[in-house]
This record gives structure tokens, C-alpha cells and sequence, in this order.
């Protein structure tokens, strides 16, 4: 019996000594949530949660779906306060170029909900658009809550040709027609024409609605040599699309390859070859009177009649300067016996190796 | 794709991810901090589209952008462990204005000490009129999937970077998907025996059909889309060892992928960076700015800015010949910033920039408007005219002609580029302007306009 007693108390001790070992090994068993209570609970409770001010947006990203180029397309992102305290706004700050009025209030009990609307100026070139907006508040785990707004701007005006390649030596500068369509079959009307200079006009009657137009532009010749580059804008009463845009070009009678002379990593006083072909882009004979550099830094090594064209063999100098920094420039000006006169810039960017004073380094 | 010994290994794009949007606003500033140049990881800085934009025109406060602040972000990253390119459409036209853009953006390429560019299709083109491709290529390496060939121009370019015990191939290559179908880009990269690599791929187009294929290959990592979105964006990351990502443009944010390591697989990191006004601008961009300041002088690009012809031989008349009968209303607008507009670019040395003259100036969309200080002085300023119409028919039949279109409005200056703070606060702008007799309602111009 006293035999017994020992073991049980020897078995007693080891099993007293194995559930502390095992005890001190087994995790600790999950402590039950804390609940935040209301009122004369609330002081018996020994751990309480305080959540603060808590911004909840029911849904952040706003999807505008297609968008006509320019066209204002509104939305609206509402939030609560799921917090236990108030939640402050500071500010809406955007990098969307979007309308935010003011909000109507800037602080929000618990549980109480606001909206923040936002109007968006679609940017005026086709493609996806994707902008964000931040809610500043005094939520301390989420101080800057992000709205997204994306979309898609679509044409709804088609145009064609979008540039015109005009020449002098066709029958209305060879100007084609222009075609105007609405892709999203709304009709329309043409408000106005204007090109620069009055280059281009185009007959239209501003009463006609239709899905297309297409116009036949007439070309002052004598307008356009004043004039060799620019473009026709064309106002519309299309709902999403109020103006499109058609760029011209004229083919000049003369041609200067390279049209400027650049010169990279130049060093002073170290000459620098280069080429310059004069050519009529029309295939018409013609005689160079003179060519000359305004200030010396590019010399004529030579010139040339080859083959209708004229090529110039130069040599630009980079002058010294005390700032490598700094670029130098000149010009060459060649006539043209009839009396026009065709001016080549050049353009010369100093060797950053030379440069010494690279502060930023 | 990532080669280790003979052996492929994933790669894990596990950490790609777009910076927390939120930390990309325009309070956010980049800190700048020593290089460091540890073997741990590769930085790759990627820009691009910057599509004629050099520098934020300052006309408001928080605009992002500028080439003179990028040098602040490429330079926390050890010059040894990383790669910077720009993958092209350096600018938007061939229009004489963006011609010098093109020289002066290349121009600090090579300053920021650019790795490669990749050349647009007009960036190509442009590059072949002038003549310019040797010379960009001895500023900085040049790719390009457009033009012929026989320039030898190249269309990929690869870097070995060190990396922990080795080193780390990145080879970045261009792709004009209508030349050439995706499933073919295999010859753009080539496949390292010995070492690690990271294959990038810029395209011209990214439709989900080109997304797909160019996944399927398994050669490139990374797919560099172009974008209509200031800001840069992560497009996919769904795929395993593939990511899709645009740079975003204008030059508003510097894309950074850091490429590490971690339990043998390569993660990515991909965030945007805002290029903010409170990062230091490098002197040699400053000083570039200037010399592109002193180009558009020279080339007088405001006597040459194309301009339309006003309707009914109408014509500017210039602020002052409307003083004779709205005195009080003159005067007022005298006090005003309007007045002063033509100042705040003399300030900066824009007065010759057609881009920023344009709206500190009276009709420089049309004949008869601003030209210059010389021959225009009275159109110099936001006048009278800008808002209320050419006057010269209101002046000379002493009122009884109204003023009529052409009516410039609001917007067409107070842009979301150009004046962020305006949409959403019209009212306040229009009260820093009133010039008005406040009980009188005629012709006053609306806030939303």
C-alpha cells in the first residue's frame, strides 16, 4: 500500500512536471476578441479597441466606359465612416484635372455617410484613361484614400486625310477631298471652316445635318506660298465632338538635306565635316547665286552642281567659349538666283567630357 | 527569360506591383538619398513619351515633370547596378518647334547619362531627315524597329549588369508589331547559357492578342506597352515571369523596376516615381533649358507660328483703345494678374516660346494679333480682346458694333496641365479677375467657361 502511495505520488510529481514542460510549450490558447460595448459595460470590459475615425468607400474605381474626346462626364464615390470617431477631411486632391466642388461638410460622425462627385474633362486624344483622386482624412490607417476613375476616349468623328500633302505643281495643290463621318452615327452639322492664312476655304451649308460630309476644299496658291505649313479646323455640332483638325503641308520648291546642321559632342576649335545637298523639289533647273555664314563658324569648303543638285562640303569650327555648357549657333544662308534665299541653322552641343563642372554629380 | 547555369528558373513577379497610388500625388516627394551600389539588386529606370514636354511650364504650383529633376531619381540607384532607358516618342510632331525639342531632349539624354533609347516611328523619321542617327548614337545607344536596315540600326541592346556572385544580363529590345508578329520575337534575344537574364520587350501597340502571344513565347519578361496615361501603370501581372507595364508620359514620373533575388527566383518591384518640384535640378539640364530658350529665340518661332484669318476684317485693337470708354474697367483690370501676364514670362525667359506666349497674349491664333513685344506691344498681356473679341469694328462705330467671336474661354488656358487648381475652383478664379462694375451683368465671361 505504502509502496503504492510512492508510486502515485513519484507518478503524481512526473505527471505534475510533464503538463508544466507541456505547458509551457502549447501556445498560448486564443484570447477571446475584445468587443467594444456601450455604456456601463464598456468599464468592466478589460481590453478595449479603439478603431478612431474610419473611411470606407463603397467602390473606389469609377468606370466611364467610352468617352467622346473632350466630352464631361460625371460620377460619384460615396463613403461612410465606419470608425468610432469622427472622421475629418481635410482636402480632395487630384491628379486628374477633374471637377471636385467642395465637399458640403468635412467631418462625419460614426456611421454617417457622404459623396464625393466628380466631373472629368476627357482628355482630347483617343486612348485608355486611367486617373486618381485621394480623400485626406484623419483616418490614421488609411490617411489617403484612393478613388480611381478610368475610361476609354473614343473618336466619334472620323477624318480623312488627316494631313494634307500639298504641291505646287498640281491643279489645286493637288488637295483632296475631306471626308467627315460620325462613327457613332449622330448626325451633325458643320458650324465653321477657317484654315491659317485663309488658305483653304471649303463651301458648306451650316443648315444641313448628316452622318457625312465630304467637302472639296479650293486652294489660293498665292496664299499658301505665304503660308507653306498649318492647318483647317473644322467646328461641328456633333454632341460629343465640337472641332476636328486637318494639318497641311506644301511641298516647298526647295529642299535643304539635312534641313539643319547639329552638331553633338563638339569640341572648340576642333573641325567638324558635313554635307549639305540643295535640291528643286519640283525637278526644275536652278543656279545658287551665293552662300554664305552669318558668323563664320561654318566654312564653305566647297560647292557643287551634281546631278541638278547643289552639294556644299562644310566645315563648322565650335568656337572657344569659357562655358561648355552653352551651345553655339550659326546660319548659313544660300541664294537662290531668282532671289529666294534658303537658311540652314546650325546647332553645336559642347562635349559633356570637357565640361569640368558637373555640379550635380 | 531568367537562364541560371543550364537550368531555367522562374522568375516571380510576385512583387511587381504599381506603387501605392496614393503615394504617387504631387505632395509625395522622392528622397534623395547616396547612391548605392550593392550587388543585391538591379535598379532599371525606364521614361519615355515625353512627347515635346521638358519641363512643367510653372504657371501653377505641383505640376510634375521635368527632364532637369530626373538626374535626383537616377542617382539613387548605384550608377554600377543600374539601366536607364527611354523607350522613344521623345516628341509629338515634326513641327519646327518639336524639331529643336528633339535635339535638346536628345541632347539630355546623353547628360543624364542614359543607357538606350528606343526610337519611335517619328523619332526615326525625324532622326533620318536631320541626319541625326550617328549622332545620337554618340550620345547614347539607339534601338529602333522602325526605318531600313541598312543604317545598321539596331533593335536590341543588352547590358550586363553585376549581380550578387555574377552577373545579370538585361537585354532590351524593340518590336513594330505590324512588321513583325509577335511570335517572332525570339530573334530579338538572345538566349544566355551561363548566366542570369532579363529580356524587355517595347512595343508600338498592346492589344490583349499581342499580350498573349508575346506571353506564350516565354522569352520576355517584361512587356513595355505605350500609353495615353500621364501616369506610368502596371497592365498585367496576372501571368507568372510576365509583366505588362506602361511608362506613362509627358515626363511626369520616372518607372523604376528593381530586380532582386529571393530564394533563387528573381523578383520585380515595379513603382512610379513622381518627378516633383521639390527634387534638385541637375545644372547641365538647366543650362540645356536655357540653350533651347535661346534656339526658339533665334529661330523667331513666334513670327512663324501659323495663324488664321479673323471673319469680317476684323482686327485687334489692343487693351488700351478700349480705356477711352471703359475706363473703370480697364483700370481695374490693371491691378489684375491678366495684366501682368506678359511678365511672368519675361521672368522665366519663355517670352519666345510660341507654346507659353500663346496664352499670355491677345489673338496669337490670328493675323492682326501678338507677334512680338516690338510690333505688338499693346497685345502683350491677357487683354480686353481675349475674352470679349477683336474690337476694331466695336471701336471704330464707337460701341454700336458688339464685340464678336473669336472669344477665347477659361479653359482654354487654365488647363488641367497648365493650371491644376482651376477645375473645381472656377468661382475663386473668376473673382481674382473681376474688373467689372459688380451690379452690372453684361458680357461678364462665366466661371465654367
Amino acid at each position: 500500500m505504502k509502496r503504492t502511495f510512492e508510486v502515485f505520488v513519484v507518478l503524481m510529481i512526473i505527471g505534475g512536471l510533464v503538463y508544466s514542460a507541456g505547458a509551457q510549450e502549447q501556445p498560448e490558447p486564443p484570447k477571446p476578441a475584445p468587443e467594444t460595448k456601450v455604456g456601463s459595460e464598456q468599464a468592466e470590459m478589460p481590453e478595449v479597441v479603439v478603431l478612431g475615425p474610419k473611411i470606407k468607400v463603397e467602390n473606389p474605381t469609377h468606370d466611364f466606359g467610352k468617352m467622346g474626346p473632350g466630352s464631361k462626364n460625371k460620377c460619384e464615390f460615396r463613403f461612410k465612416n465606419v470608425g468610432d470617431d469622427v472622421l475629418k477631411i481635410s482636402k480632395v486632391t487630384k491628379t486628374c484635372g477633374c471637377t471636385v466642388p467642395q465637399l458640403s461638410k468635412n467631418e462625419y460622425e460614426p456611421g454617417e455617410s457622404g459623396t464625393v462627385k466628380v466631373t472629368y474633362s476627357a482628355s482630347k486624344r483617343a486612348g485608355a484613361v486611367s486617373k486618381h483622386l485621394y480623400i485626406q482624412s484623419n483616418d490614421k490607417s488609411n490617411p489617403k484614400t484612393t478613388l480611381t476613375i478610368k475610361g476609354e476616349v473614343e473618336n466619334k468623328i472620323g477624318i480623312e486625310p488627316k494631313n494634307l500633302k500639298l504641291t505646287l505643281k498640281d491643279e489645286n495643290a493637288g488637295c483632296p477631298p475631306i471626308t467627315i463621318t460620325s462613327l457613332d452615327k449622330k448626325p451633325f452639322s458643320i458650324k465653321k471652316i477657317q484654315s491659317t492664312g485663309n488658305c483653304i476655304v471649303a463651301k458648306f451649308d451650316a443648315s444641313e445635318e448628316a452622318e457625312k460630309f465630304v467637302l472639296e476644299p479650293e486652294v489660293s496658291i498665292a496664299k499658301i506660298k505665304k503660308n507653306p505649313q498649318g492647318r483647317i479646323d473644322i467646328d461641328l455640332t456633333h454632341p460629343s465632338t465640337n472641332r476636328v483638325t486637318v494639318s497641311y503641308n506644301l511641298l516647298s520648291r526647295f529642299k535643304v538635306d539635312p534641313p539643319k546642321i547639329i552638331v553633338f559632342n563638339a569640341e572648340p576649335n576642333k573641325p567638324t565635316k558635313k554635307e549639305v545637298w540643295v535640291l528643286n523639289n519640283y525637278g526644275e533647273d536652278f543656279e545658287i547665286e551665293s552662300a554664305s555664314s552669318e558668323k563664320g563658324i561654318i566654312k564653305i569648303l566647297s560647292q557643287e552642281k551634281v546631278d541638278g543638285r547643289y552639294k556644299f562640303e562644310l566645315e563648322i569650327t565650335p568656337p572657344e567659349t569659357k562655358d561648355l555648357r552653352k551651345i553655339f549657333t550659326d546660319e548659313l544662308t544660300v541664294r537662290v538666283k531668282d532671289g529666294e534665299k534658303l537658311r540652314v541653322t546650325c546647332r553645336g552641343f559642347y562635349s559633356r567630357k570637357l565640361d569640368t563642372g558637373q555640379a550635380e554629380k | 527569360m531568367c537562364v541560371l547555369g543550364c537550368c531555367f528558373a522562374l522568375f516571380s513577379c510576385s512583387a511587381a506591383t504599381m506603387a501605392e497610388p496614393g503615394r504617387q500625388g504631387g505632395a509625395q516627394s522622392f528622397p534623395v538619398s547616396q547612391p548605392k551600389d550593392t550587388n543585391d539588386s538591379i535598379t532599371i529606370f525606364i521614361t519615355g513619351n515625353e512627347l515635346g514636354a521638358m519641363k512643367p511650364c510653372g504657371c501653377s504650383g505641383g505640376q510634375l515633370g521635368g527632364l532637369d529633376r530626373r538626374k535626383a531619381i537616377f542617382n539613387n540607384a548605384g550608377q554600377m547596378n543600374r539601366l536607364i532607358i527611354d523607350t522613344g516618342s521623345l516628341v509629338e510632331t515634326d513641327s519646327p518647334q518639336d524639331l529643336i525639342k528633339f535635339n535638346i531632349i536628345v541632347q539630355a539624354l546623353g547628360l543624364l547619362d542614359y543607357d538606350l533609347a528606343s526610337l519611335s516611328e517619328r523619332d526615326s523619321e525625324i532622326a533620318e531627315s536631320l541626319g541625326m542617327w550617328d549622332q545620337i548614337s554618340s550620345l547614347v545607344n539607339v534601338i529602333s524597329a522602325y526605318g531600313s536596315g541598312a543604317s545598321g540600326r539596331q533593335k536590341s541592346f543588352t547590358k550586363n549588369l553585376p549581380f550578387k556572385d555574377g552577373t545579370i544580363a538585361v537585354t532590351v529590345a524593340a518590336l513594330n508589331t505590324e512588321d513583325m508578329p509577335a511570335g517572332e520575337i525570339s530573334e530579338l534575344f538572345e538566349l544566355q547559357d551561363d548566366y542570369k537574364a532579363v529580356n524587355l520587350l517595347i512595343v508600338d501597340d498592346c492589344d490583349s492578342d499581342i499580350i498573349s502571344s508575346v506571353a506564350e513565347m516565354g522569352i520576355v519578361d517584361c512587356l513595355i506597352c505605350p500609353s495615353d496615361n500621364d501616369e506610368p501603370e502596371v497592365i498585367d501581372d496576372s501571368q507568372e515571369g510576365f509583366l505588362v507595364f506602361s511608362v506613362g508620359q509627358l515626363g511626369k514620373y520616372v518607372s523604376r523596376l528593381q530586380i532582386s533575388e529571393v530564394e533563387g527566383e528573381l523578383t520585380y518591384d515595379f513603382s512610379a516615381i513622381p518627378v516633383t518640384e521639390d527634387l534638385p535640378q541637375a545644372d547641365s539640364l538647366i543650362q540645356l533649358y536655357k540653350s533651347y530658350q535661346q534656339i526658339v529665340k533665334e529661330e523667331n518661332l513666334l513670327e512663324q507660328y501659323p495663324r488664321f484669318v479673323l471673319p469680317d476684317g476684323l482686327e485687334y485693337a489692343g487693351s488700351e483703345s478700349c480705356r477711352i470708354c471703359h475706363w473703370y474697367e480697364c483700370d481695374k483690370w490693371g491691378t489684375k494678374a491678366h495684366a501682368g501676364a506678359y511678365a511672368t514670362l519675361e521672368k522665366v525667359g519663355s517670352q519666345y516660346d510660341p507654346e507659353c506666349v500663346i496664352c499670355h497674349v491677345v489673338g496669337m491664333d490670328y493675323q492682326s494679333g501678338f507677334v512680338s513685344e516690338q510690333e505688338t506691344p499693346d497685345l502683350k498681356n491677357v487683354g480686353c480682346e481675349n475674352c470679349h473679341g477683336p474690337g476694331s469694328e466695336h471701336n471704330i462705330t464707337f460701341g454700336e458694333a458688339l464685340t464678336t467671336e473669336p472669344k477665347s474661354s477659361c479653359v482654354d488656358c487654365h488647363t488641367p496641365d497648365h493650371s491644376a487648381e482651376y477645375a473645381g475652383n472656377e468661382e475663386v478664379y473668376l473673382e481674382k479677375i473681376v474688373h467689372w462694375r459688380q451690379n452690372e451683368s453684361t458680357d461678364t465671361p462665366a466661371a465654367e467657361n
